[in-house]
C-alpha cells in the first residue's frame, strides 16, 4: 500500500472509530444496546484477534503449514503460553521475537 | 484549588498507573509502522486520529497482508464496537454536556478512560458532572498526547532498524499478548479457537472476507456457548444495571 492509500485508509478508519465512540454520548441517553446485543458484542475481542492471529502463524503462500518447520506457528504457541502464563506484554514479545530469530538463525 | 483543577488532577494522577504500558505499546505501534511501510509522519498521524491501538495493530496487520480496503475498515468497525458499549454506558451520565464536550470527550474514549469513568461513579454514584467531566479530561486527554509522543519516538526508531529483523511478527504478538489474558472463561476460549480454526478454513475467499466470516461466527459460537451451557451467568449483572 503506498503512502496515499494508507492515508485513506487512516482518514477512513479514523472516521468509523470515532462514530462508534460519539454514536451513544450524541444520542444523549435517548437510546440504549439491547442487553443481547452486549452479550454478543463481548466475544468480538478474542474472535476478531484469533481470526488475524491464526492465518499469520499458519498460513505460508497461502497454504496451511502445521510442520515443526514453521517457524512462526512454533514462536506464536510459545508466545501464546507465555501470554496464558505471565500476563505480561513485553516478555510475551521477547519471548516470540527471540524464538523466531533463533530458529531463524539455526535452521533458517 | 478550583473544581476543574482538582478533578482533573485527580484524574491524571491515577492515569499514571497505566503509562507504564501505554508508552513502550505506543513506541513498539511506531517501530512496527514504519516497519510495514509506514512513513513515521503518517505513523504518527495514524496515532492522533484513530488513537485506538488495538484496532490501529489489526489495520497493519491487514496491511502488512496486503488485504482490500473494505475489509481493514470493516475489521477496525468489529474490533471497536466495544467503543460504541462504552458511548452507551456514558450517554445517561453525560446527557447535560455542551456539544462541545461531548465531542471532546469521545474523542478521547479509550477502554481506559471509560474504565476509570466507571469506577469513579461506581464509588460516587452522586458526583455531579461539573466534577466528572473535569475528572474524565485528566484522565483521558493526557493519555492522547502522550500515545502520539511515544508513536513519534518509535517512528523514529523504527526508520534505524534493517527489515531483515522481520519485526512485522510483533503485530500477532502484540495481538497474543493483549487477548490472551482476556480469555477467562470457556465462551470466550470457544470465541477464540472457532475463529481461529475458520480464518484457516475460509483463508481463500476472496478479499480477506474470510477473516470477517471466522470473526462473526466464532462471536455467535462464544455466546452460544454461553447461552447453551451457563445461562444462569448473567443473572447477577443483569440486575445490576437496571
Amino acid at each position: 500500500m503506498n503512502q496515499f492509500n494508507l492515508l485513506i485508509m487512516i482518514v477512513l478508519t479514523a472516521a468509523v472509530t470515532f462514530a462508534l465512540r460519539v454514536s451513544f454520548i450524541l444520542a444523549a441517553g435517548r437510546y440504549d444496546l439491547p442487553p443481547v446485543v452486549r452479550q454478543i458484542l463481548d466475544y468480538a475481542p478474542p474472535a476478531v484477534l484469533f481470526a488475524l492471529i491464526t492465518p499469520f502463524l499458519i498460513l505460508s503462500d497461502g497454504a496451511a503449514d502445521l510442520s515443526l518447520g514453521n517457524n512462526r506457528l512454533i514462536a506464536g504457541v510459545c508466545a501464546i503460553i507465555c501470554a496464558w502464563w505471565t500476563r505480561n506484554l513485553f516478555l510475551t514479545i521477547l519471548i516470540g521475537m527471540s524464538i523466531l530469530w533463533g530458529l531463524n538463525f539455526l535452521v533458517g | 484549588m478550583s473544581v476543574a483543577r482538582e478533578e482533573f488532577l485527580l484524574g491524571a494522577k491515577h492515569l499514571t498507573s497505566v503509562l507504564p504500558a501505554a508508552i513502550p505499546f505506543g513506541m513498539l505501534m511506531g517501530v512496527v509502522a514504519v516497519d510495514i511501510g509506514f512513513w513515521p509522519s503518517t505513523a504518527v498521524l495514524n496515532s492522533l486520529l484513530v488513537y485506538a491501538g488495538t484496532a490501529q495493530l489489526a489495520a497493519m496487520q491487514l496491511v502488512d497482508n496486503g488485504a482490500a480496503l473494505p475489509i481493514i475498515i470493516l475489521t477496525v468497525l468489529v474490533i471497536n464496537l466495544r467503543m460504541m458499549m462504552y458511548s452507551a454506558s456514558l450517554s445517561h451520565r453525560f446527557r447535560e454536556l455542551s456539544l462541545k464536550w461531548k465531542l471532546f470527550v469521545s474523542f478521547v474514549l479509550t477502554d481506559q478512560a471509560f474504565a476509570f469513568t466507571w469506577a469513579r461513579y461506581e464509588s460516587e454514584p452522586d458526583l455531579p458532572l461539573e466534577r466528572m467531566k473535569w475528572y474524565y479530561a485528566g484522565s483521558a486527554a493526557p493519555l492522547g498526547v502522550i500515545w502520539v509522543i511515544s508513536t513519534t519516538v518509535g517512528a523514529w526508531f523504527g526508520t534505524r532498524i534493517p527489515e531483515s529483523w522481520e519485526l512485522d511478527f510483533a503485530i500477532p504478538l502484540m495481538l497474543i499478548a493483549m487477548v490472551v489474558p482476556n480469555i477467562k472463561s470457556l465462551a470466550s476460549l470457544t470465541a477464540a479457537v472457532v475463529s481461529g480454526v475458520l480464518s484457516i478454513v475460509a483463508a481463500g475467499m476472496p478479499l480477506n472476507l474470510g477473516l470477517v466470516v471466522a470473526a462473526v461466527v466464532g462471536m455467535l459460537a462464544g455466546f452460544a456457548e454461553e447461552k447453551f451451557f451457563h445461562p444462569q451467568s448473567r443473572e447477577e449483572e443483569s440486575v445490576e444495571s437496571v
